[in-house]
């Protein structure tokens, strides 16, 4: 009792408010920025903060304020801007809203489900904390590997309609998730001989190439707005999204508490909670027609574990040490900078610290959903922005922001090469978020997987009950969906009528995409066979499941008759006059980036298509002083976060590397 | 166009005339000077987060004031390793450029083929910590000693991240070397680079019984407070290098000798040219080859007026946990400079007992 009193009575001291606003200011700036992440504004303010704020109390809160609500703003350009970034699974459904008028409503309604999901995770935190020890250590390698094929078995949920297009592209995934060293034998598998590669797969560059540069080049194509023409915006409008998420509230309650579920578990991974728990919430779902075109329920599934999980993370970073989350880790070096010990002794020791960190959750994510709704109203009418002028800055900074995340040269064509991957996939109709759910599965399912069989045996896997409810609940789920995937997409009435009239069989233009990935699947089988066994059996069983599951699709498809209605963002600009003017342009104006970025840097390459893109898309009365704005704006960008603040390192430039090698 | 083919001209002549002027000349530096107005990079070869890039970045903080001119200092994460020692390698030899070393690897460049660099080449500034390597076990493997462990049926499971197999270097090399000698039962499972505090959860599940650990010989009575104490973990065999002996930690002193004492001549030369040489130190500054002695000497003076401020040095030993030991930077280049010249030696008699540890340990995985 006399810890909680004096947890509490730090509320009424100047010096814990100011360090709460400077915590909740740096969280919201890290939402708001992209390319900016709580794990690089961790590493920016923890020596700041050990060193200068010498109460641990203090310091330790505030770390873990700055933590724990950093994401509540950061579906701002989700909505606002049209840029996915690493939040698919929102922009999945919030983009047909923001596209029908409701930006300002949408934002409302995130705002109010992230706010609850924070909630109650920080809720959650207070009472489980002291009794979680034995359900963590329940968690071993076999169990996190079963968790991750349990996620797999969404991979059908998020297959409506193309149930073979959208296993193939799971396990597409899953085949890219092995690029990188085999962490059993050390072989390096498909790197190329790069020494980047080793870690595999970057996934920011993975994801924002497969799913962001897409949209934004298919709404260029459009030449209209992020939000239609009749929006309305207002915070009227905001509070109407509110109002509206409060009417889900049975739902925002079961997934925030799957969240902290989820979040508690080391070695999940952050970003799979969405995934899951979208998977999940689709299942559960009676009318599972809605989902990807703007359904708040699945806005719900998506936000709530975001927010929620972060309360699921600071448990077994406070009760055991052990950090559920990139960001806590930060946390736990403070701690043990400030030497207080994290473990069972810190929750009697330490319950000051417990309850002001729970304290300041709540209010954080108060605050920061505050903000959010008295400002979004606003803020939202940047969806009614020229896109070519949106665009411009924002396709460089995806590259630059991926870039980052490597710090290598090498982020640039996995952007590109992603990006048209994705491009080609969305225009076919091939479901990309089942080969984004098994790309992120993909190394939480082999590594744990292969760990468990390593420490335990194959019989002593088998032998753990919690693995083997997991396993079979993923099989279940797995058939389930499967069959009720069948059931509700019946052919159209024509294509059906083509069925039994048995047309001869005809070669379909998204045939190219079974192609390419019987292609990948071969070279991933014949580059598997030259691995020992524990780096082969993967990527050599995928890879031949990957060749199948295309080639099935390949024939199947040639009868079939009629476009599928799958779970993804279709072609807007499909169809429409502009197309054909304005895909050469941002053709040339990637190939612009190139050729100057080759030529003279990386970063002068972003600044050159972002001073370009407004000129050659014609936006704005003046598009010259647009290109100038945006250019400046790139610049500012460059200088101010990348070389100032990340002190980014940037790739040598091709001409004068080569100029370097031959003149001197 | 005439003036403009002028301009071009010209600036390609300026141009050249820079790139043939080597970038900075001995005679004009000036150590007061030198290094206003410029950035120094330190190059961490891990991702943000972590002990390395923490500490990094409070001498990025703190380190510039030392230094003549208090030049801006500012992290940047190069990975995977050697990546971000390859950089410094390949960097201007000005001193703009230093690698913030978890460890001075010292025969890397032997063994690891994207290695681009020589280690004896680079030019040390210094290193503050020595680098432990200590074998720990539960309280349910009935050794005292890994010495003692000859012939034993309990076997030591310790888990680790196996890049190349059969090239095990660092705590993998020394645990497998060691057993291999001693006929220790010792059985290695492989797995994902973790972090200690993962490692402790599979201590703590049963997965696993044994741990090697550096650094948290100091942390661990804070991460895990009781647990040495108390017996639940033991350690049984000192890795480190034996010039620089553990200091007692909160909770007890390492109750074993040196593992060195255990060698024969023959094993005590190989062990110090193969093991020692991977943790001659901890935490280490070094620029890139070939960059002026003045440029090295300003460098190596601040680093060790910073440690002589009582300030700096309680912050350094604040965010590392463990105490500061210095090596001064004259010192660790001849140290790297033998080690590397032991190892090479001893490369014949590496290859042959990684064979053997393959064979034995590693094989069946």
């Amino acid at each position: 009792m006399d810890g909680i009193l004096a947890g509490l009575a730090w509320l009424g001291t100047s010096t814990y408010w100011i360090a709460f606003f400077a915590a909740v200011f740096m969280a919201a700036a890290a939402g708001l920025v992209p390319g900016l992440s709580a794990t690089l504004l961790m590493a920016l303010a923890v020596p700041f903060i050990v060193f200068n704020i010498q109460d641990p109390v203090i310091g330790i809160v505030m770390l873990a304020t700055i933590t724990a609500v950093e994401e509540i703003l950061d579906v701002l350009p989700i909505v606002a801007l049209g840029y996915p970034g690493v939040g698919q699974v929102t922009f999945l459904e919030a983009r047909p809203l923001v596209a029908r008028g409701y930006a300002a409503r949408t934002l409302g309604f995130i705002y109010v489900v992230a706010l609850c999901g924070g909630l109650i995770g920080a809720l959650v935190l207070l009472l489980i904390i002291p009794i979680i020890k034995p359900f963590i250590l329940q968690f071993s390698f076999a169990e996190i590997g079963a968790i991750g094929i349990f996620g797999v078995a969404m991979v059908g949920a998020l297959s409506r309609g193309a149930m073979i297009k959208g296993v193939a592209s799971g396990v597409f995934g899953m085949l890219i998730s092995t690029v990188g060293l085999s962490v059993f034998t050390g072989e390096a598998r498909y790197t190329f001989g790069q020494l980047e590669f080793q870690e595999g797969l970057p996934l920011i560059a993975t994801v924002v190439g497969l799913f962001a540069l897409p949209e934004m080049a298919d709404l260029l194509m459009t030449r209209q707005t992020v939000s239609s023409a009749d929006a309305t915006f207002g915070t009227r409008e905001v509070f109407k999204g509110a109002r509206i998420a409060l009417k889900y509230w049975r739902l925002i309650i079961r997934h925030s508490l799957l969240g902290v579920f989820l979040g508690a578990i080391p070695g999940i991974g952050a970003r799979v909670v969405s995934w899951l728990s979208y998977g999940i919430g689709i299942s559960l779902t009676k009318n599972r027609r809605q989902f990807g075109r703007g359904s708040y329920r699945g806005l719900v599934f998506s936000e709530a574990v975001q927010s929620s999980k972060e309360g699921g993370h600071a448990i077994p970073t406070l009760a055991l040490g052990v950090p559920a989350g990139q960001a806590w880790v930060f946390v736990v070096v403070a701690m043990i900078a400030y030497g207080v010990s994290p473990g069972p002794q810190f929750l009697s020791q330490h319950t000051d610290i417990v309850v002001l960190i729970v304290v300041s959750l709540v209010l954080g994510n108060a605050m920061l959903a505050t903000i959010g709704m008295l400002w979004s109203g606003r803020l939202a009418r940047m969806s009614r922005l020229p896109y070519p002028m949106l665009c411009a800055v924002i396709v460089p900074l995806a590259i630059l922001s991926a870039f980052q995340e490597t710090r290598h040269w090498t982020a640039v064509p996995i952007v590109l090469g992603f990006a048209g991957l994705g491009f080609v996939m969305k225009y076919f109709r091939w479901p990309r978020p089942p080969l984004v759910l098994g790309f992120i599965l993909g190394k939480i399912v082999e590594q744990n997987m292969l760990t468990a069989i390593s420490l335990y045996g194959v019989a002593g896997v088998l032998e753990r009950p919690l693995t083997i409810g997991l396993i079979i609940g993923a099989i279940a789920i797995a058939v389930f969906l499967t069959r009720i995937g069948n059931a509700a997409m019946p052919l159209p009435a024509s294509d059906a009528g083509d069925a039994e009239r048995r047309l001869p069989w005809r070669w379909q233009d998204d045939n190219y995409v079974a192609l390419f990935f019987i292609l990948v699947g071969a070279f991933f089988i014949i580059g598997a066979s030259h691995f020992r066994l524990a780096a082969r059996t993967f990527p050599m069983a995928l890879g031949i499941l990957l060749v199948l599951l295309s080639f099935l699709q390949l024939v199947r498809n040639g009868w079939q008759r009629g476009e599928a209605d799958v779970l993804d963002i279709g072609m807007m600009s499909k169809g429409m006059a502009t197309t054909r003017q304005t895909a050469p342009i941002i053709l040339g104006l990637v190939a612009l980036f190139l050729v100057v970025a080759a030529a003279i840097g990386l970063q002068y390459g972003a600044i050159a298509f972002a001073a370009a893109t407004p000129i050659a898309l014609g936006a704005g009365k003046r598009p010259w002083l647009s290109g100038l704005v945006t250019g400046a704006i790139m610049a500012a960008l460059v200088v101010g976060l990348f070389d100032e603040m990340l002190n980014v390192i940037w790739p040598d430039p091709l001409v004068l590397s080569w100029m370097e090698g031959s003149l001197f | 166009m005439k003036g403009t083919r002028l301009v071009l001209w010209a600036a390609m002549a300026v141009l050249t005339g820079i790139g043939l002027c080597p970038s900075v000349r001995a005679a004009d530096i000036d150590p007061a000077t030198y290094f206003k107005g410029k950035t120094i990079t330190l190059v961490v070869d891990f991702k943000p987060g972590g002990g390395t890039d923490v500490q990094a970045r409070y001498f990025a903080a703190h380190f510039g004031k030392f230094i003549p001119g208090d030049p801006r200092i500012v992290v940047t994460n190069l990975f995977p390793i050697p990546a971000g020692h390859n950089f410094v390698w390949n960097a201007k030899p000005d001193g703009l450029s230093i690698s913030f070393l978890a460890a001075a690897d010292v025969g890397t460049e032997l063994i690891d083929p994207t290695a681009q660099f020589q280690s004896n080449k680079f030019e040390y500034i210094g290193a503050h910590t020595a680098r432990d390597l200590i074998l720990y076990v539960r309280d349910t493997v009935p050794y005292a000693s890994l010495h003692d462990s000859k012939g034993g049926k309990v076997p030591i499971s310790i888990a680790l991240p196996i890049s190349r197999p059969e090239d095990l270097s660092g705590i993998g090399l020394a645990t497998a070397l060691l057993s291999l000698w001693f006929d220790a039962p010792l059985k290695i499972t492989p797995i994902a680079q973790t972090g200690s505090s993962d490692t402790l959860l599979m201590l703590e599940r049963g997965d696993i019984n044994g741990w090697v650990g550096g650094a948290q010989w100091y942390v661990l009575p804070k991460l895990r407070p009781g647990w040495l104490k108390s017996g639940y973990l033991k350690p049984i065999a000192d890795m480190g290098n034996p010039d620089t002996e553990p200091h007692a930690n909160a909770e007890i002193s390492l109750p074993i000798p040196n593992a060195i004492t255990w060698l024969n001549d023959d094993q005590k030369k190989i062990w110090r040219a193969l093991v020692i040489s991977q943790v001659l130190t901890g935490k280490a500054l070094a620029t890139s080859p070939n960059t002026p002695p003045a440029v090295v000497k300003i460098l190596r003076d601040a680093y060790g007026a910073a440690f002589k401020d009582k300030d700096f040095a309680a912050g350094v030993e604040k965010i590392q946990q463990e105490p500061v030991d210095l090596i001064p930077g004259d010192k660790l280049q001849q140290m790297v400079e033998t080690s590397l010249a032991e190892f090479k030696e001893q490369l014949p008699a590496y290859k042959a007992l990684q064979k053997q540890i393959f064979e034995r340990y590693v094989k069946g995985l």
